[in-house]
């Protein structure tokens, strides 16, 4: 019950057992100020009892409604702090990175098909540097692997909230506690559009 | 290339490809003693087993980073001495700081070649 209710309840009460009182006296009208008295602490403590009940239940919904603000506010998060359309750029970094690769991969051996027939020291080292060129390209599988794992770990994360919200709207059970996917900050993969700091740069600093 | 290549080489990486790659880029370079761990706790395992005159080590693994590797050596009296490599992607300024103060000899951001590595272990063995 609410103070001003209570309060109201109470002058209502104080003024009934004012009148009773005027009359003077008689035992009669004692026993019916006792059982007024009585009464009205009970009808506040049933009051009470409801108001906790009512307030209980209000508060339960209160934080269903608090969880699924979090878990949409995450969601929202993953978006606005710009995870979610950098998954679409590692994409577009790696379909880029392996045309680059399969480019360069082509070129070698094209150049080593090209290459006149001839088992001399000159042909044996354009071969074997054509050859060191089709390695490095190669590593193009680690970039985009590192980039393709950033953006199944992000999808996990976003379909993993998707499937929490849904189920507690459907079973209407209440919502777990949202999830921040925890990270290394010195863990971050390739950096998008090539490395942060050039070699250059980091011999610089071993210099 | 002036530095002996004989030395037995760790390559930490848990990419194969990139492991092949390292290990052919090494054998043209002359270094053929070279074994390979998939993660920094295998490679820590096999550093104790065999004393290694180079370690070449990417750095996001699991469970244990390069990084993780890295402090590991430094920290251990035995093999504190051992020339560490990083090539990784991790090209942000604090993680080239943060190796570099935990004692690695010198980073390498990848995609590389091989002329950045022949120069980096050149540099690493002061030739």
């Amino acid at each position: 019950m609410s103070p001003q209710k209570t309060q109201f309840a109470r002058s209502q009460a104080d003024m009934i057992l004012s009148r009773l009182k005027k009359p003077a006296g008689s035992a009669a009208v004692r026993e019916v100020v006792e059982l007024v008295e009585s009464l009205t602490g009970e009808v506040e403590n049933a009051l009470r009892h409801v108001d906790e009940e009512i307030a209980g239940e209000l508060g339960g919904i209160a934080g269903d409604i608090r969880a699924m603000r979090e878990e949409l506010a995450a969601l929202s998060a993953e978006a606005h702090d710009g995870r979610i359309p950098e998954a679409g750029e590692e994409l577009t970094e790696v379909a880029r990175e392996t045309e680059a690769a399969t480019n360069t991969i082509m070129a070698a051996a094209e150049t080593i098909l090209s290459l006149e027939e001839a088992a001399d020291s000159a042909y044996r080292e354009k071969v074997e540097a054509q050859v060191m060129e089709i390695f490095q390209a190669c590593s193009f599988q680690d970039i985009t692997g590192q980039r393709i794992t950033k953006v199944v770990t992000t999808l996990s994360a976003v379909e993993e909230r998707i499937a929490a919200l849904l189920d507690a709207i459907a079973k209407g059970n209440p919502l777990p506690q949202a999830r921040r996917i925890e990270k290394d900050p010195l863990l971050n993969g390739p950096h998008i559009g090539g490395p942060e700091v050039s070699q250059d740069d980091i011999d610089a600093l071993f210099d | 290339m002036a530095v002996d290549t004989s030395i037995p080489v760790l390559v930490v990486d848990d990419y194969k490809t990139m492991i092949r790659i390292i290990r052919n880029l090494l054998k043209q370079l002359g270094f053929n003693d070279v074994d390979e761990a998939k993660d920094g706790a295998e490679a820590l395992e096999q550093m104790k087993k065999r004393k290694y005159g180079l370690v070449i080590s990417d750095w996001n693994m699991e469970p244990m980073t390069g990084y993780e590797l890295l402090r590991a050596v430094r920290c251990d009296e035995s093999l504190q001495r051992t020339p560490f490599i990083m090539i990784t992607a991790e090209s942000k300024t604090e993680n080239v700081i943060a190796a570099k103060k935990a004692g690695v000899n010198n980073y390498i951001v990848k995609p590389f070649n091989a002329a950045t590595l022949k120069a980096k272990i050149e540099a690493v063995f002061g030739d």
